[in-house]
């Protein structure tokens, strides 16, 4: 059964404490690997058995998906959705080409607008976008859209994705790393 | 974890004494606990919750368990009998709610006697859409979780209400749990529904719900203004019961506007909360010493608890008359009779490396 959340670290715990998916991993690891989504890059650090690697990588998958407040980290049982982008990919895109965005987050909504914005907030129009479709769970929701970057300067952009008028919008990482037209 | 000084700070003697009982009762398969705490009117009356998540084998394990039932009345036991019938559906992959409940709320009311039942919040999984289609997906997982809980299935009216509240969620609205009240021997299904704050009045007024508008917009000007999204606690029967909960939440809160310090501080200007017990909720967040430790022999990786203040809800009652309870003082807010709560929520979690 895939929890499907792309991290190593649920994979590992699981197989620390539940003898039935140590028995299902001799059997078959890609298939349980699969199940959680893993990348090929942390399916390589788990393959290359190598202690302190899988550990500092489990250290950082905890400290990118457990926000800190006080020193203590959120708890995810609160039932109200905290709406965010958490990704996307490409990062970066040649100038006046088209290109095809995957934005990840939480509560990306069909009918939301998205828009590439300046990093800086710089005076440089915004790009607009076009949401293709919209997939997965109001927790983790998959959004595609394409940009047409006719016209747009080179630079870095933010990805903004607005629910609604009477919403904040909802804003792609402020420190970066951020979409880059170059 | 009881023995921390913040605890014993919030929770009376006998309350945990009683909890540390029932802890002993409920199989390892918990992932959480948390405190009911009375703020508005204060009272010692504490309140137990736990959680059991899908993942992770937690489900199969309490599927598995048979409860210790000692003192129960029929009424209770036959209740128990229920809650042990959900748990094994819950685990059975042809089950609609395999597939649809991700976790579980048991909440236990105050005393823990063994034979009493917890009232059981069903968190639903849906994917990204409308109330119509949230409706489609996840009726299948309410017909059961009601069914099995309530020992029969809901009425035409109460269903008819029910897909009214799916069909009138605004945009980017979700019902998030589907609880089943079983200590208080309610039929009506309890809904907790995260929906965007702006849509909250609008939202009550299309189900029906009208007299405590004016109370509701009060406490929306005084209390919910850095709050995006909130979660709406309400009874579906045959019809909307007049106790609505709203409950925000200052976990994660990246504005200080809506961070824990500043609802407390409104909490205690509306006269929700005394100067007293905030400053207690406020030492209840913190991380415990670790305990067990990795080797080059072996041993555990070091885990510890997790102290958080989840959220705060405020429950308005417009079919109660405006006033506080004897011996209690009144709240800031004129309007209904408004009750507070403050839950408390602890884990364990595995120490990260540094």
């Amino acid at each position: 059964m895939g929890n499907e959340n792309g991290l190593l670290l649920y994979m590992v715990a699981d197989l620390m404490r539940d003898a039935s998916k140590q028995g299902a991993f001799v059997e078959n690891p890609e298939e349980v690997m699969n199940g959680y989504g893993l990348s090929e890059n942390q399916r390589a650090i788990f393959y290359s058995m190598s202690a302190p690697r899988i550990g500092e990588f489990i250290r950082e998958e905890f400290t990118a998906n457990a926000p800190l407040q006080g020193g203590a980290p959120v708890l995810p049982d609160w039932p109200v959705p905290d709406p965010q982008v958490r990704s996307f990919e490409p990062r970066a895109a040649i100038p006046d080409s088209i290109v095809a965005l995957t934005i990840r987050g939480e509560g990306l909504l069909p009918s939301a607008a998205v828009r590439l914005i300046p990093r800086n907030g710089e005076a440089i129009a915004p790009v607009a976008g076009a949401v293709k479709a919209v997939t997965g769970t109001f927790r983790e929701t998959e959004m595609s859209a394409t940009f047409d970057l006719s016209g747009a300067p080179k630079g870095e952009y933010r990805i903004e994705v607005v629910n609604g008028a009477d919403l904040p919008p909802l804003r792609s990482w402020k420190n970066g790393p951020f979409f880059s037209i170059h | 974890m009881l023995q921390d000084p913040a605890a014993i700070e919030l929770i009376p003697p006998d309350t945990r004494a009683g909890v540390a009982a029932l802890a002993r009762r409920l199989p390892e398969a918990m992932h959480g606990f948390g405190f009911e705490i009375r703020t508005q009117p204060e009272t010692s009356q504490v309140d137990f919750y736990t959680s059991v998540t899908a993942r992770g084998g937690g489900r199969e394990a309490w599927a598995a368990f048979q409860p210790a039932l000692v003192d129960a009345s029929p009424a209770d036991a036959e209740a128990w009998q229920r809650v042990g019938a959900f748990a094994r559906r819950w685990a059975a992959p042809t089950s609609p709610l395999y597939a649809r409940v991700d976790t579980v709320f048991l909440e236990f009311d105050a005393p823990f006697t063994s034979g009493r039942p917890p009232s059981i919040f069903a968190r639903l999984e849906t994917d990204v859409g409308d109330g119509g289609q949230q409706w489609k997906q996840t009726i299948p997982a309410i017909n059961e979780i009601t069914a099995v809980l309530f020992g029969q299935p809901v009425g035409g009216a109460t269903r008819t209400l029910l897909e009214s509240a799916f069909r009138a969620l605004p945009a980017g609205g979700r019902i998030v749990d589907v609880a089943a009240m079983l200590p208080r021997g309610s039929l009506a299904v309890r809904l907790f529904i995260a929906l965007p704050r702006a849509h909250l009045a609008r939202y009550l007024g299309d189900l029906g719900w009208t007299d405590g508008q004016p109370t509701l917009a009060r406490i929306d000007e005084a209390l919910l203004g850095g709050c995006s999204h909130l979660s709406l606690q309400i009874d579906v029967g045959e019809r909307l019961g007049s106790r609505v909960g709203i409950e925000l939440s200052g976990a994660g809160a990246q504005d200080a506007a809506n961070d824990w310090p500043a609802i407390g501080g409104r909490l205690q200007r509306l006269g929700f909360c005394s100067p007293r017990r905030a400053e207690a909720l406020a030492r209840w967040p913190g991380i415990g010493a670790p305990s067990g430790a990795l080797s080059a022999e072996g041993g555990r990786w070091p885990t510890q608890v997790v102290r958080v203040l989840s959220h705060v809800k405020l429950i308005v009652d417009p079919s109660h008359p405006p006033g506080h309870p004897p011996g209690h003082p009144p709240s800031r807010l004129p309007g209904h009779s408004v009750e507070a709560k403050v839950y408390l929520w602890a884990t364990r979690r595995y120490v990260p490396l540094t």
